[in-house]
């Protein structure tokens, strides 16, 4: 974790991550992105607490306005006692799941956001090359409407141009690519939006391993996931 | 439905409101403490003044994303589930980084995702979980810069004092959980003014809630 991230989500992507509007993938994205950032993992604090002070100061507004809530009374507490006395035990076997993941793993991935340590424990990358310096790995990430998957470009290797149907977060876990405007080192967060069009090259002396979150264009819902990747639509000519 | 942030500004009780103000102001830090001490020695009588504190806030936050009589029985249980993961939790809270209201308020809204998730048709249950996307952020290490203040009578005069449209945005972005495409369709506004509202009100509360010597 040397490098310090110079590409960051917008205020808005935080405030939808933080109040738990943001679709699903694409927290997957911004999560990754926080591993390496503390900047924005400051940020994130902040709005958390500006969501937490409007959350301790509802009740009031609530009751003002709404008289539906009186019809739903507060759980019982002891209720509540009873249900968390007979959990107990299976909480504590719980407890090691997250350390139990990292033995699947192999050493080179150990260092990545735990939330893509997760999804390869669950289900393995298998690595589908592209071209010669490309290939992609699709994870596991319980939705459908985002591709989300690995993207390996070989060090000083290219990708072919493409434009970007659906909206793409790209997170750089390892290495740097660059393009026409910038370039992307570790943790950097890059959001394509459709119609924008870029040709990365990953720089010459690393491989390049990114995280990907895509949606799917509308019109192509239904064929194969990787057909959906914006690195496999490549230009014909 | 007409959404009042906090309470009008308009309201002719401002006496009350004032001793009201100040109790709560003191308030935050006894939050703060009975989870502390519910993290320490599972203390039965914090955990219940956390229960009758919270719970209300708890089922004014759920109704406004599930505001159905039918879904009352679920509220009841997301009510629940959010108290177990605060006692279940609860020694892994630092009150250096949070106060016990923010600190709720990510399980409650950690609930809430995981409840629409389980409604979900796509959901996939070997798949990750929401704590793995959202925990990470909180055990990654200290907020060096940040300190917050805590002090609820200024924040309240605070967001009285926003515009109404922008506490309108800001509510519905927070509290119903609305996207800001949601936030315009339902306002009939273009994306770009929810977009430029929403950075609006966050920076003043922003300065309002954040040290502005230590922000980096
Ligand atoms: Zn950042």
């Amino acid at each position: 974790m040397n490098a310090i991230p110079q590409h960051h989500p917008d205020k808005n992507v935080l405030v939808e991550f933080v109040s738990g509007s943001l679709d699903h993938a694409q927290s997957i994205a911004v999560s990754a992105h926080l591993h390496y950032c503390a900047h924005c993992r400051n940020k994130v604090a902040t709005l958390e607490h500006i969501g937490g002070t409007l959350f301790s100061l509802s009740e009031s507004a609530d009751q003002k306005n709404n008289n539906q809530s009186s019809a739903l009374s507060s759980p019982c507490f002891d209720t509540l006692m009873s249900r968390i006395e007979s959990n107990e035990q299976k909480v504590t076997t719980q407890k090691s799941e997250t350390e139990q993941v990292d033995h699947l793993l192999p050493p080179k991935y150990k260092t990545l956001p735990s939330v893509i340590r997760k999804m390869l424990a669950n289900s393995p990358p298998s690595w589908q090359r592209v071209t010669a310096s490309l290939s992609t790995a699709n994870l596991v990430a319980g939705q459908s409407e985002y591709g989300v998957s690995l993207q390996k470009i070989s060090a000083g290797g290219k990708v072919p141009q493409h434009d970007h149907r659906g909206a793409e977060m790209t997170v750089v876990l390892k290495g740097s690519f660059s393009d026409e405007d910038n370039v992307y080192q570790q943790g950097d967060f890059l959001l394509k939006n459709p119609g924008d069009i870029h040709r990365p090259r990953a720089s010459s002396n690393e491989d390049c391993l990114c995280l990907s979150v895509e949606q799917a264009p509308v019109k192509l819902t239904g064929l194969f996931t990787r057909w959906l990747n914006p690195f496999i639509r490549i230009n014909p000519a | 439905m007409t959404v009042h942030l906090i309470r009008s500004p308009s309201t002719p009780t401002k006496a009350k409101d004032k001793q009201k103000m100040t109790s709560q102001t003191t308030d935050i830090q006894i939050w703060n403490d009975h989870l502390v001490r519910l993290g320490k020695e599972q203390n039965r009588d914090s955990f219940k003044a956390l229960f009758d504190h919270f719970s209300p806030l708890l089922k004014s936050y759920f109704i406004a994303k599930f505001p159905t009589q039918q879904s009352y029985q679920m509220i009841d249980e997301l009510i629940q589930e959010v108290m177990i993961k605060v006692w279940n939790k609860s020694s892994a809270y630092d009150s250096n980084k949070a106060a016990a209201s923010t600190w709720i308020f990510t399980l409650a809204r950690n609930t809430r995702i995981d409840m629409l998730r389980r409604q979900s048709k796509h959901n996939n249950t070997t798949s990750i979980e929401v704590e793995d996307i959202w925990e990470d952020i909180t055990d990654n290490g200290p907020y060096t810069f940040l300190t917050h203040k805590r002090d609820e009578e200024r924040i309240r005069e605070s967001l009285l004092s926003l515009p109404q449209e922008q506490q309108t945005v800001i509510r519905k972005v927070y509290m119903e959980a609305k996207s800001h495409t949601e936030v315009a369709a339902e306002l009939k506004l273009p994306l770009g003014t929810v977009k430029s509202r929403v950075r609006l009100a966050q920076k003043k509360l922003e300065l309002l809630l954040v040290d502005d010597n230590l922000e980096p």
